[in-house]
């Protein structure tokens, strides 16, 4: 071996990690006009794909649907149309679209847009989880499950600016259903060209206030202004970065340093300690947790153990000491605050009536009673939550509820199967109406998960869809909760609360039961 | 050379089938399936995904499709959670961060490590030696999420020198790559030490020594050189590790690398995202070990390739 060649192989070792280090370094970028923390990292853009509240908000400032919601009231407000115009029967409705609707490209934005984009939706095979919030829409159900073909759903364009859609019943939430971000439209040439890789920032063509300008994998999006869109010259903030960070603590620390000027999701560790802060808003969002039973198996097949558990939950201690983002005991599934909705009273009591109940079902001071498993997903904070609900139990009623933590999909697929006995469940409302919650436990709806089937509800539910008088509607809704509540596969715990530490100098922000934040509507003193 | 080469490859790629055979079933076996979310597909939706990503089919044919897809097209299929994105997209897009911060903590690792060490090695027992092999032992013993939360208390927050986390600026890299390479550092001194100091006994030493050689270019001529032997094994799978991220470190300072990929795909049930970090990760350990073999050749004759 010539001597050059070991100085030169331990050089070219060297080589190695300083080429690695020069190719991947960091590509440096301007700073945006306002930064945020998304609780989670977007999965995707694409209206039909997106599922959780976050990439709902990016949706949202992407893409613009017939209707928006104040945030303030929750009140729909046209965005892509222009007006509507309801038939006499409720079942019909004629969105006029606004002639200054325009695509980033700047093409109008037309009926046939949204056509497209709501068969789209409504297809099996574009597998959106939001499919079935469309079922109102006449023939869209059996669209989507394959008995009928596109040309059934009753869904028209007759003019470039007049999007029709009949419905099979009325609804009168139907409005909010349309500013759902799921039902904004996208661009067909372009979904048509490009497949599922439409949504790359040099081939996105978008409606809403914002367009992408662009995505790195596990760091941020960069939204800056679309200049085409009818709001552009009200919209304050140009470049908006939202921030993909794993760790909340890294996001408060963030925060903390003036490198964001909006989390959402902060760490439990310290919530408690910035509590008081003037910046710290707190409000409760439209979810509720809650228990749920598995009611197939002894001894949980008896009604009168889970309401003995029900009435032993120390929901006001848990809110107190354990939730820290400004929860609220619940006593019902749907959480107050709807408009034109009045939940039912969950069952009443104190902990001697669960006591009456639980020696009524055979188990006198918990004499008896096995050993139950509390199933609930593996994270820092429910864990807190399962130990202190454990604890309670066992002290009000002498019951063991053991937690059992499992991964998040084994969790769920447990409780798909129902091999669970207890697990602490969360449900959040897509849209501002009861049904949202209430449709959780229809005995065919997949999120059911307790086994527990009752024809009454269904039917009262089914009585409920095809109601037109909201008054007498909202009445239906309410039985079918008060029997829900009643029979128990389900005791609530609490309204989700949610924190968001926005910077003082962010003007515009409003918290509301949907946790939207419109980002158009931010601006910076 | 040739033939060693060659017999390597070889080895490599069977080992990677070896791994993703294993991987895919494993992944099928764990309950749980990647659209399973809080919000219930109806059936037929649920049917239509599974069939876009050729869930619905026997499990053999899924396996030899994929198999075929990944080794002999080098497709790694879309990512089942980050919808719009294949998975060749997403290797390609943070594994270069990854590495350049693994890169930056090993390079740091290098040049702190062996002078320490040798440093060590040159004064065995003496207070020196024993300051310094205190000093590696904590490093190598506080965990790394500890360094890193102290890192940015210390250098973000009591002295605002450097930002919390991010990855937009060359700063940004400084207090993420000292977490990740302090550790490493200790490790590379001490394994330097004792083989320096093994070295520093053997006969070829104290022939240099006494044909007059000055002690100084005994210690960095020879004995360094036969010292280096037991870091540069060390180095190969240190560095598939470090240079394919650190789930604490990338976490802490919120670097958009792949290190969290090896955990988060696993629990999204990301069947190809994991697939593919895997893979990458196999690969890369062997390729690195080859390299190691040939390094260790070069410094060491005696060393043979098989």
């Amino acid at each position: 071996m010539p001597s050059l060649a070991r100085p030169a192989a331990l050089l070219l070792l060297l080589l190695v990690p300083l080429g690695a280090f020069l190719a991947g370094r960091p590509e440096p970028l301007p700073r945006a006009d306002f930064t945020f923390v998304l609780p989670k990292e977007n999965a995707t853009v694409d209206p039909a794909a997106a599922t959780s509240v976050a990439d709902g908000w990016i949706v949202q400032a992407l893409f613009e649907g017939l209707y928006r919601l104040d945030p303030s009231t929750l009140a729909p407000l046209p965005a892509a149309a222009e007006s509507t115009e309801l038939s006499a029967d409720g079942l019909t409705y004629a969105f006029r679209l606004s002639p200054r609707a325009r695509w980033s490209d700047g093409r109008p934005v037309t009926a046939g847009d949204f056509l497209y984009s709501w068969l789209r939706l409504l297809d099996a095979r574009t597998g959106s989880s939001y499919a079935s919030q469309l079922w109102v829409i006449a023939g869209a159900r059996e669209f989507s499950t394959g008995a009928a073909p596109a040309s059934a759903v009753g869904l028209a364009a007759p003019a470039p600016d007049t999007f029709v859609v009949h419905l099979c019943a009325p609804c009168p939430f139907f409005l909010a259903l349309a500013a759902h971000f799921s039902c904004a439209p996208v661009r067909q040439d372009l979904i048509e060209a490009y497949g599922d890789a439409w949504t790359e920032p040099d081939r996105i063509v978008s409606n809403g206030p914002y367009r992408l300008e662009l995505r790195r994998i596990r760091d941020r999006l960069r939204l800056v202004r679309n200049e085409q869109h009818a709001r552009a010259s009200a919209t304050r903030l140009r470049v908006i970065d939202a921030l993909a960070i794993d760790s909340k603590a890294t996001a408060l620390n963030l925060y903390l340093t003036g490198d964001a000027d909006w989390v959402n999701a902060l760490p439990a560790a310290s919530l408690r300690r910035l509590h008081g802060r003037p910046d710290l808003r707190l409000n409760t969002v439209l979810a509720t947790n809650f228990l749920r039973f598995n009611v197939t198996a002894p001894p949980l097949d008896d009604a009168r153990v889970r309401r003995a558990i029900d009435l032993a939950i120390d929901r006001e201690a848990l809110c107190r000491f354990v939730y820290q983002s400004g929860e609220a005991p619940a006593r019902s599934l749907v959480p107050p605050a709807l408009p034109g909705y009045v939940p039912a009273a969950g069952a009443a009591g104190g902990i001697e009536a669960a006591r009456a109940l639980l020696a009524e079902a055979g188990f006198p001071g918990g004499r008896g009673f096995p050993e139950l498993e509390l199933l609930h997903a593996a994270d820092e904070s429910v864990r807190a939550v399962a130990e202190a609900l454990s604890a309670t139990l066992q002290q009000a009623l002498g019951v063991r509820l053991r937690p059992a933590p499992q991964e998040f999909k084994v969790y769920l697929d447990s409780q798909k199967q129902l091999r669970y006995q207890v697990s602490l469940g969360m449900w959040i409302g897509d849209y501002p109406d009861p049904a949202t919650f209430l449709d959780l436990f229809a005995s065919d709806a997949g999120a059911n998960r307790t086994g527990w089937k009752s024809a009454r509800y269904d039917e009262l539910l089914r009585q409920a869809g095809a109601e037109g008088d909201p008054a007498r509607r909202a009445a239906l809704l309410r039985k079918a909760e008060e029997l829900l509540l009643r029979e128990g596969p389900i005791a609530p715990i609490c309204f989700r609360g949610q924190a968001n530490l926005v910077s003082p100098r962010v003007t515009g922000f409003t918290t509301n039961l949907l946790d939207l934040h419109p980002l158009e509507l931010l601006a910076l003193r | 050379m040739l033939t060693y080469v060659l017999r390597k490859l070889l080895s490599v790629a069977l080992l990677l089938v070896l791994v993703f055979t294993g991987a895919f079933f494993l992944m099928r076996l764990a309950p749980g399936g990647p659209f399973d979310a809080e919000r219930a597909l109806p059936p037929a939706i649920e049917r239509s995904i599974a069939a876009r990503f050729q869930l619905d089919q026997p499990l053999l044919v899924q396996y030899g499709s994929y198999l075929a897809d990944v080794f002999l097209r080098g497709d790694l299929r879309p990512s089942f959670s980050y919808r719009d994105t294949s998975v060749n997209q997403i290797i390609a897009e943070t594994l270069p961060r990854s590495a350049a911060l693994g890169a930056a903590a090993l390079l740091l690792a290098l040049f702190l490590g062996v002078p320490a060490g040798l440093l060590a090695a040159a004064r065995r027992g003496h207070a020196r030696d024993l300051l310094l092999s205190a000093l590696f032992a904590l490093a190598l013993a506080v965990p790394n999420f500890v360094l890193a939360t102290l890192l940015v208390l210390l250098f973000s927050f009591v002295l605002p020198w450097f930002p919390v986390a991010g990855f937009s600026s060359l700063r940004h890299l400084v207090l993420p790559a000292l977490a990740l390479g302090v550790p490493l550092a200790a490790a590379i001194a001490r394994l330097t030490r004792a083989g320096v100091l093994e070295a520093l006994a053997s006969p070829y030493i104290r022939t240099a020594r006494a044909k007059g050689l000055a002690p100084g270019a005994v210690l960095a001529r020879h004995a360094l050189r036969a010292g280096l032997v037991p870091v540069v094994t060390y180095l190969g799978p240190a560095c598939a590790a470090i240079l394919t991220g650190s789930l604490v470190v990338e976490k802490i300072f919120a670097i958009p690398g792949m290190g969290s990929f090896f955990v988060t795909s696993v629990m999204n049930r990301d069947y190809t995202l994991a697939m593919g970090v895997l893979l990458l990760y196999f690969g890369l350990l062997a390729v690195l070990n080859a390299l190691v073999d040939v390094s260790l050749h070069l410094i060491d004759p005696r060393v043979e390739l098989q």
